[in-house]
């Protein structure tokens, strides 16, 4: 509903080909593509003219991306890298909106194309051509006879900042502040606008970073980065679009015929618009977002922020205008909206008929009413915000769907059930738009430490007061049951008992086994709602990380006298990636219905001739322990190509190495809970996802050190792999056993968002490795040391 | 500067995807080579030039891609278009019922006067499951015509394109006979309008 991007995304890449230019006697075509089984003709038959959108400067090499938009109108991210000196570009057309991921990897294929062995780079394609790595864990693809490393790490769920986006840099440092703010008012009024530029990459930069600065809502109109001049008369377009489009393909346009059209023009920094979207804003607002946009050295999440601040005093008061009434669905009064703040009534009534902000409350109250609440960026400044105005509403709220989620308790979840029927395919994408929470993800995985049982303790009651959970409140069970069959696999009794809990507590609604009785959904409601509003504590998490950290040991040992209590599924929600949540809620359902998990390029090579690497190299010898990683190695014999494929859990730094923790990889037991600390309150989230990541894979070896390998510690994990990792048992156990069962896939259906959150992706490829670490390697994974 | 035409209209047609929505356009466009975007971009318009009464009106009709996703289509959406074909499909309730949802939104919300509503696939009544009088009924009830249309065996299409394009004419014939009168009375305002009217 919401986000456009996709929520299935089954590979890294769907496609990757290399265009010629074509010259004065023919259009651009393709060269070559991979798969050669690709079969999208439209697709097939667009890209080159995209790729080619105008004359190219030919003097340096230049990165650009353009969006394809499907029937559906979900978008396929096309990034392009041209070199001057072959005269092609190279292009990798995926749905995940990765720039920098994708900019990174296209380099990687040039190396190789320009390098003399010409077989590796099929190998390398196919070795990435995976499923993308889920929140917290890495890719890594060695190539180049091992000397070269190709490493993605799936983006987290922080705003945008400067300079790790590409996008965002680039376009901030080529507008200044009153066009920026300018732009950002036009497309909040969902003007048509176009945004044209000399150079596509420069062009294509502006346009998503652009889009970006509407978080948390999204652009629902036509969407086109680069606008190839055969489809100039696109400009005519009566409905509001947001269109980047070249100098070269400008010149033609018959203005005229364009009507009334807001052009940023980016080479010459000016912003052209027959409104004054922005002269209807509230001055204070606009002289706050200009000031904070003005510091041109601003680093990190700050311009970000500036506009998520901007949009938070303007339509955050969506949140005192939602009903909730005992016994109904939960709604939106339009009216109390717009009383919702006093000095921008105007404005307010002008942006309820906007497409954006519509799509954007729809979508909340599909997470609402089918009891799985939100939390990200925006509804934590959203509290702080509110807390300025001292106005309580957050509390208020809180209470109230507090009660409606008791009532609905009691009446047995019916009404849930029937909601989230109705209201499926629409929380499904709006999942993915909602998933973004930074700061909450902190918090929420401090929690979940804290939290999860480390033994096999199951909640059997969920503690709704409970503040520790900061999850987005998932309500929707992850799991179907418990798996038995994989903790009976796992080498090490200690884990398959620290496993086992977790999907018990995570599925909820879905068939389970017999010693554990399913939750009733309103129970999730209720975390949901506590975590939903709970944003405060979840802040004073984040702004005291120091004497949270400190606190380590009593927490865990809080967690053990809460682990009974512990509620369902809370842990998930804060993995998930702001920006980009789509690629595992995708995942998820993916899996659910899909036959198969296993990475598609490992299988075959592996099973030729595979030696799997066990080197171990180790920077620091505590730190290289607890890093766990899988690798596949296979040569090719024809190629004599040698390629390593390793999936490996990063955990960034900030960990300090504890020398009592033993290695996750090799030895399979929990960490001890007290452990895991982060060196900054920035790795910590990032750190209980790498840690369950590195459960799945532990049979894995450990490979490599990573960079950062020096810093890390064991962290406890306990409650990361119960998250990560229970599901993914549960998966493949959902499966073998009850796939067939077409009720089960359709409960996983329904909540397949939820699973996404847990990031199953990687699990797929995980769980084969992990069902028998020691004995057989299925599907090429690695063996275990 | 000569034109080939005295007007352009910018009409829209909406409704869920899989009602016929770009058979139909297919059927009324002049050119059906110019290919379809809507797989690539999510967006398509196909071009007609129609002669009503002397005059030649240059007509876009565009689409785009998955508006089923949206429960109302705000006002936005609709700002720079001189007429909405809404589209359902006869044998599917839903279609209908988004239809509707959609009619009472710009009705509340929206400018735009121009509308007909559009039962399409009618050619199969087994199949049927809008009847006529249900949609006809509402048709009254919101004030605008109602067409069946089959775009497969080519029935009441023209008849339909025709319709709304002479709706769109009148309305902007009128409302230059009222800025004429009103120029009248300001007499500055004359160039700005005649600027304005270039346009469309």
């Amino acid at each position: 509903m919401g986000s456009r991007v996709r929520d299935t995304v089954r590979y890294m890449f769907e496609l990757f080909c290399e265009v010629s230019p074509g010259d004065h006697t023919r259009e651009p075509y393709v060269l070559k593509k991979y798969p050669e089984t690709y079969k999208n003709e439209e697709e097939l038959k667009n890209i080159p003219k995209f790729t080619f959108p105008c004359q190219l400067e030919n003097s340096f090499a230049q990165h650009y991306s353009f969006v394809l938009t499907s029937e559906d109108s979900k978008y396929t991210f096309c990034f392009c890298r041209y070199d001057p000196k072959t005269n092609t570009a190279l292009v990798l057309l995926s749905h995940l909106p990765w720039h920098d991921i994708f900019y990174k990897l296209l380099n990687c294929i040039a190396n190789l194309i320009n390098s003399s062995e010409r077989g590796e780079l099929a190998s390398f394609l196919e070795a990435c051509h995976i499923r993308p790595p889920m929140p917290g864990h890495t890719l890594r693809v060695t190539y180049n006879a091992g000397h070269s490393v190709f490493t993605c790490q799936c983006p987290d769920s922080k705003l945008p900042s400067i300079p790790e986006n590409c996008n965002l840099t680039e376009y901030f440092s080529a507008m200044d502040t009153k066009c920026m703010a300018g732009l950002w008012a036009a497309l909040l009024h969902e003007r048509r606008v176009a945004i044209v530029a000399s150079k596509p990459s420069r062009l294509s930069a502006c346009v998503q970073a652009a889009n970006a600065t509407l978080f948390p809502m999204s652009w629902q109109h036509i969407f086109i980065p680069i606008l190839p001049k055969h489809l100039v008369d696109y400009l005519l377009a009566p409905m509001p679009f947001l269109i980047g489009v070249p100098r070269s393909v400008m010149e033609s346009v018959r203005m005229s015929e364009i009507g009334d059209v807001v052009i940023l023009d980016v080479d010459a920094n000016e912003l052209k618009t027959p409104f004054n979207d922005l002269e209807g804003l509230p001055s204070d607002l606009v002289s706050n977002l200009k000031k904070a946009l003005s510091d041109k050295n601003a680093l990190g999440d700050a311009v970000s922020r500036a506009f998520l601040r901007a949009l938070v005093s303007l339509i955050g008061g969506y949140r005192d205008a939602i009903k909730i009434e005992n016994g109904q669905l939960i709604t939106f009064n339009p009216e109390a909206f717009v009383r919702t703040r006093k000095n921008m009534q105007p404005f307010l009534t002008k942006i309820l008929q906007s497409q954006i902000f519509r799509q954007f409350i729809d979508e909340r109250l599909d997470l609402l009413n089918s009891g799985r609440g939100f939390n990200d960026e925006f509804e934590v400044e959203c509290n702080h915000y509110a807390d300025k105005l001292n106005t309580g509403s957050g509390q208020k709220l809180k209470q109230q769907y507090r009660d409606w989620a008791k009532t609905v308790k009691k009446e047995g979840g019916a009404f849930f059930k029937t909601v989230k029927d109705k209201a499926n395919p629409a929380v499904q994408s709006a999942v993915k738009t909602v998933r973004q929470g930074g700061k909450n993800v902190k918090s929420a995985v401090k929690g979940l430490k804290n939290k999860m049982p480390r033994t096999g303790s199951r909640p059997s009651s969920i503690n709704t007061t409970d503040d520790s959970r900061f999850s987005c409140g998932s309500a929707t069970p992850v799991s179907s049951d418990s798996s038995d069959s994989s903790p009976t696999n796992n080498p090490s009794t200690e884990r398959a008992t620290a496993t086992r809990p977790t999907p018990s507590r995570l599925s909820v609604g879905r068939p389970q086994p017999p010693r554990e009785p399913p939750p009733a959904l309103p129970l999730d409601l209720l975390t949901e709602m506590e975590y939903l509003f709970d944003t405060k504590k979840a802040q004073r998490r984040d702004s005291f990380p120091n004497s949270s950290r400190n606190s380590d040991i009593s927490l865990a040992d809080k967690a053990k006298t809460l682990s009974p209590c512990l509620p369902p599924r809370l842990p998930e929600r804060p993995q998930l990636p702001v920006r980009y949540p789509i690629i595992s809620t995708k995942k998820l359902i993916d899996l659910s219905d899909a036959p198969m998990p296993p990475p598609r390029a490992t299988p075959s090579a592996t099973q030729q001739n595979h030696h799997f690497v066990s080197n171990i190299t180790k920077n620091d010898v505590i730190s290289t322990s607890d890093f766990h990683t899988s690798t596949i190695r296979f040569t090719e014999g024809k190629d004599k190509a040698k390629l390593k494929l390793t999936l490996s859990s990063n955990q960034r730094k900030g960990l300090q190495a504890s020398a009592q923790s033993p290695c996750n990889g090799t030895a399979p037991k929990l960490p001890a809970p007290s452990v895991g600390r982060a060196s900054n309150e920035g790795a910590r989230p990032r750190l209980a996802m790498g840690q369950h990541a590195d459960l799945p894979f532990y049979k894995g070896k450990i490979q490599e050190s990573c960079g950062s390998d020096s810093d890390l510690i064991k962290l406890d994990d306990s409650p990361t792999n119960l998250e990560d990792f229970d599901p993914l048992k549960c998966r493949d156990k959902n499966q073998k056993v009850e796939q067939i069962k077409s009720t089960d896939s359709a409960l996983l259906h329904e909540y397949g968002l939820d699973f996404s959150q847990f990031g199953l992706l990687d699990y797929s490829a995980g769980s084969s490795a992990r069902q028998d670490p020691t004995a057989n390697v299925p599907k090429g994974w690695t063996t275990f040391n | 500067m000569a034109r080939e035409f005295d007007h352009l209209f910018k009409l829209l047609i909406i409704g869920d995807s899989g009602v016929g929505k770009s058979c139909l356009l297919l059927r009324f466009a002049d050119n059906t080579f110019s290919g379809s975007y809507i797989t690539t971009i999510g967006v398509d318009f196909k071009i007609r030039t129609l002669e009503i009464n002397g005059e030649r009106v240059k007509l876009q009709i565009w689409d785009t891609a998955g508006q089923e996703r949206f429960r109302t289509i705000t006002s936005t959406y609709y700002r720079g278009t001189h007429g909405v074909i809404v589209v359902y499909d006869v044998t599917n309730g839903e279609s209908f019922a988004n239809v509707k949802r959609w009619l009472h939104e710009i009705e509340q919300n929206c400018d735009v006067v121009n509308k007909v509503l559009v039962g399409n696939k009618n050619d199969c009544p087994s199949r049927k499951v809008v009847v006529t009088e249900d949609a006809q009924r509402f048709a009254n009830q919101m004030n605008i015509p109602l067409f069946e249309t089959s775009a497969k065996e080519n029935i009441n299409v023209e008849e339909m394109f025709l319709t709304i394009t002479k709706m769109v004419l009148r309305s902007k014939l009128e409302m230059k006979e009222r800025q004429n009168v009103t120029s009248k009375d300001t007499v500055h305002l004359k160039s700005n309008i005649k600027t304005r009217k270039k346009c469309c």
